[in-house]
């Protein structure tokens, strides 16, 4: 295992058997890939291509077919990596029948923690998802996002090296998404390794710095967001300070004929829907009363 | 007074300390050991080959060498199944008529434990059962390798916590509060059920036992087996075994949680039905059953029997009672010089009698007629206690020296009262070791007792020892025999015993309510049985089949003997097949059947069946032994011996479950249950 990795595979193979050990589906084909201390590294892929599983095999709810796993230096199969990793599932399976608090506790008391570090750690983790004031309410009553705060917070309760998430902001509404990945962020920003699987795309690019992305159990791609995503056939120029004139278009598209190249387009930049919709809250949240009212009402 | 019936019977002898040692050890070693050879054998053929190269180096080094140890002193006893299995085979292939009268298998049983032997298990050398007990231990070795080898990576605190978590579950689950209401509707059964006056504890005491009993050991069983199997299904359990939690843990965390739970509702259903038990109880009753007595128990025998000539015998007459529990023992003319007489030799004694002036003994025997005798007259029956200060002949001076003394009494002028004749009798008894009752009326199945000076034990005498002339010496022994020529006294080892605990006690009612308590221990050792075999089992099988294997274990443990009756051939009308031949053609169930080729295959298919059944008839519980229902009901302590002995069975039989769990559950892929 290379000194900087957190994870490592190598030929990492998952095939599911019936009872009679008749293969039923090859779930993962020799997989090997690294995560390195201190990165967010994105599992990427369509469903069924292996990203649940790969997971699933390194926390050691699943047993490997073919290949090793290593954790934080130790087989994926010994308990005791676990000590320093936090898992968020993607549903947020935990106790419904249990309050915020007891679930912390309870988790707590699973990393043999002593009874007033755990308490103080379980408010503090209770404030930073924002649930002190839904702390004794049982989980059943929870919502989706509160749910998927209390898994997080469960998560990060041994104050973990490594953070696995599974879908992170599934079911999240766009603050809550913004928040979780704000968090994730800090976490990488705390020495952190963060490992997480998604479907939302903008969220990886977001805030991922390497992905894998698998496909039918194999992996397709595997690198720096940045460098996978760099487009080297086109060239793009950013300023301010301009109004786009007819002369200023013909002008650039003379620039880039003079150099051999074709202009696709040139316009005014948009931002992304989830900046707009977060600029939108914030403002009503300054401005309480304001709305929007359709044309057709404003006489 | 009306008469008095507190009787207490044993088909087998209860358990005590004595029978976890020697053969009884020996034979759970080598039963456990067995199953756990076998199951190493299992994984050598198959689960090795298919283990992964990786897997198995990063096996710990000291789980190797325990594994490789344990696995080469087991060959012995896989040769020895191998032989067995072969020996069943021969014996399905050469089965006959003979079948039928239980010749195929020796049975024997030991005493205590209720262990069905497969083959004359005692009755083999010494050296094979060293070798097949060593073999034994070293199955259970390589089996509990990975537990020992990870053995201080356990922690008591994740345990707890996955205890509590069980707990909190159960108490959240309104299953429980709906059986807990179906009790209190069945306590309220004895309004619909007659019974006689002074069988009101009886009767109260059964339907409070077997109401909280039979709801709670299914609510157990159900909550149990259905823990697990959820978490499974809702997943939740894959975000416990992501954190440092070993699945022994999750295991024993689960069961001691539901076991946690059902005590503390067992504690409170025992403690209200315990107020419904002693409401308003009929004198009657309360004078026959709202005790605790507490018998010491001798040991019996017979002597001077005429089938015998002499000698002494285990056993007494038989009179040709169905039910052979007691033996008889012959009446004789008093003035006879060797009469037929029963023994019961005590022993030892609990010093708490040394401060005593006399000594209770009560009896029930069975009266046989061979004549009408005189009627509403009971049979006399001579009792003579003897101490360790007896000396042979002693008989006569004490005779004389008490008439004197009592004549001496009466001729100062003074009042013979009862007193003053224990005063006497202690004086001789202390003097002569002995003392007797020359006549007293015996009834059928009525209790009665005898009081005995107090002065006939000594200090230095508490427990049976060997004397200077070699003899046994005993702290107490009291011969019994019938005075009246045409009659027969039955009795068996428990039918007369000496009470250890004060019966003048004002405290009866007090007694009777912790020794209810104590009974209801007993249910408690079956919750902890169904609840542990439910979560093993749900570790494999979903929540519904676990909880209905756990009841099948459950019941079928009530019929264990029966299941071993079977098994060895010797019950009446054959195994399965030759029983349902019989039943289509009419046949009476003793009868012989004939050589016919039908016949003989029927013969054969139930020898095997009969050897797959010795040889998985030690995965039924002998639930009989929880059962502490009778003891209550008749006004007899449990003694926590007893208690203490039960448990430890418990344990034994609980622990290959619990390892079973282990591996179940460590092999488990969580994840792939969705």
């Amino acid at each position: 295992m290379a000194g900087d990795a957190v994870v490592e595979t190598q030929k990492l193979t998952k095939i599911y058997r019936d009872f009679w050990g008749r293969q039923k589906k090859t779930a993962l084909r020799a997989l090997t890939f690294e995560v390195r201390r201190g990165e967010i590294f994105g599992l990427l892929g369509p469903n069924g291509s292996g990203k649940t599983t790969t997971i699933k095999l390194l926390l050691g709810l699943l047993f490997p077919t073919e290949g090793e796993a290593f954790v934080l230096g130790k087989s994926s199969n010994d308990v005791r990596k676990n000590e320093k990793i936090g898992y968020l599932p993607e549903e947020s399976y935990l106790y419904r029948f249990l309050n915020a608090e007891e679930t912390l506790d309870f988790y707590g008391r699973l990393f043999d923690m002593d009874g007033e570090v755990r308490r103080k750690r379980s408010m503090e983790l209770i404030e930073k998802v924002g649930l002190k004031n839904d702390r004794k309410r049982i989980l059943k009553e929870y919502s989706k996002g509160m749910r998927q705060r209390i898994g997080l917070a469960q998560a990060l309760i041994n104050d973990p090296e490594l953070v696995i998430l599974d879908e992170p902001t599934s079911g999240l509404d766009p603050l809550g998404a913004r928040w979780m990945k704000d968090l994730i962020v800090e976490l990488r920003n705390q020495g952190k390794t963060i490992i997480m699987c998604s479907h939302r795309l903008e969220d990886v690019q977001d805030i991922c710095d390497r992905i894998a992305i698998l496909s039918n159990g194999e992996l397709q791609a595997y690198g720096r967001v940045d460098e996978l995503l760099q487009d080297t056939r086109r060239v793009e120029m950013r300023a301010t300070g301009l109004e786009l004139s007819e002369n200023l278009r013909n002008d650039l598209q003379q620039l880039v004929l003079k150099y051999g190249g074709k202009v696709d387009s040139v316009g005014h930049p948009t931002t992304t829907l989830e900046d707009y919709f977060l600029k939108i809250v914030e403002e009503s949240s300054s401005r309480p009363g304001r709305r929007f009212l359709p044309p057709e009402t404003k006489n | 007074m009306t008469p008095l019936f507190a009787l207490l019977f044993f088909e087998k002898d209860p358990l005590n300390w004595s029978n976890l040692t020697g053969w009884s050890l020996i034979y759970y070693i080598q039963t456990v050991g067995g199953f756990a050879t076998f199951a190493v054998f299992l994984w050598l053929l198959i689960g090795y080959p298919r283990s992964r190269r990786e897997d198995i180096q990063a096996i710990p080094a000291l789980q190797r060498f325990l594994f490789f140890v344990g696995a080469f002193l087991s060959i012995p006893m896989l040769l020895w199944q191998a032989a067995v299995l072969v020996e069943i085979a021969l014996q399905a292939v050469t089965a006959g008529p003979q079948a039928q009268e239980g010749g195929g298998t020796v049975a024997a049983s030991i005493p205590g434990l209720g262990f069905i032997i497969r083959t004359a298990f005692p009755f083999r050398p010494i050296w094979f059962h060293t070798v097949l007990t060593i073999g034994g231990l070293g199955g259970i070795l390589a089996v509990l390798s990975p537990i020992i080898s990870n053995l201080f990576h356990y922690r008591l605190g994740r345990l707890r916590a996955v205890a509590r978590l069980a707990f909190k579950e159960g108490i959240r689950q309104r299953v429980l509060y709906a059986f807990s209401g179906l009790v209190f509707v069945a306590l309220f059964a004895g309004w619909f059920v007659n019974t006689k006056p002074s069988d009101e504890i009886r009767t109260y005491v059964y339907i409070a036992y077997f109401s909280i009993g039979s709801l709670l050991l299914v609510t157990g069983a159900l909550l149990a087996g259905m823990s697990l199997p959820g978490d499974m299904r809702r997943q939740s359990l894959q975000t416990v075994v992501t954190k440092p939690v070993e699945r022994f843990e999750i295991l024993l965390g689960r069961i001691a949680g539901f076991v946690q739970l059902m005590t503390l509702v067992l504690l409170v259903m025992s403690g209200l039905s315990l107020l419904y038990v002693m409401r308003d109880i009929n004198p009657e009753a309360s004078r026959e059953s709202l005790k605790a007595r507490v018998p010491i128990y001798g040991n019996l025998r017979f002597l001077n029997l005429p089938s015998n000539s002499g000698g002494t015998e285990a056993r007494g007459e038989n009179v040709g009672r169905e039910w052979d529990y007691r033996g008889y023992l012959p009446g004789s003319r008093a003035t006879r010089a060797n009469p037929p007489q029963a023994v019961f030799e005590f022993q030892e004694i609990p010093t708490s009698l040394l401060q005593r002036d006399s000594i209770r003994a009560e009896f029930t025997f069975d009266i046989y007629r061979t004549t009408k005798g005189n009627e509403n007259q009971g049979v006399a029956v001579r009792f003579a206690g003897f101490g360790p200060n007896y000396t042979v002949g002693a008989e006569e001076a004490w005779r004389k020296e008490r008439k004197e003394m009592r004549d001496a009494f009466i001729a100062k002028g003074q009042e013979l009262d009862a007193k003053a004749e224990l005063n006497i009798d202690n004086e001789l008894a202390k003097k002569h070791g002995y003392y007797e009752m020359p006549s007293l009326p015996v009834f059928d199945y009525q209790t009665a007792s005898v009081i005995l000076p107090a002065g006939l034990i000594a200090k230095d005498v508490t427990s049976a020892s060997v004397g200077k002339s070699g003899k046994p010496v005993f702290p107490i022994v009291v011969k019994v025999s019938c005075l009246e020529p045409s009659q027969y006294i039955g009795m068996a080892r428990y039918d007369f015993y000496l009470r250890a605990d004060d019966d003048a006690s004002r405290l009866d009612r007090l007694w009777f309510g912790l020794n209810y308590l104590k009974g209801a221990i007993g249910l408690w050792m079956q919750l902890v049985l169904l609840v542990t075999v439910a979560v093993v089992l749900s570790t494999y099988f979903s929540g519904v089949v676990a909880f209905l294997v756990t009841l099948k274990l459950w019941v079928m443990g009530w019929f264990r003997e029966f299941v071993a009756q079977i098994a060895f051939g010797a019950n009446v009308g054959g195994g399965p097949l030759e029983s349902m031949l019989r039943l289509v053609r009419r046949d009476a169930p003793a009868t012989k059947l004939e050589d016919t080729p039908v016949n003989q295959a029927a013969f054969r298919f139930d020898e095997f069946y009969r050897g797959a059944m010795r040889i998985f008839l030690d995965l039924f519980p002998d639930m009989e032994r929880f059962d502490f229902t009778i003891y209550v009901q008749e006004g007899f302590d449990i003694s926590w011996g007893l208690i203490g002995v039960t448990f430890v069975l418990l344990i034994g039989y609980l622990t290959p479950w619990i390892v079973l769990g282990f591996y179940l559950l460590r092999w488990k892929e969580v994840a792939s249950a969705n």
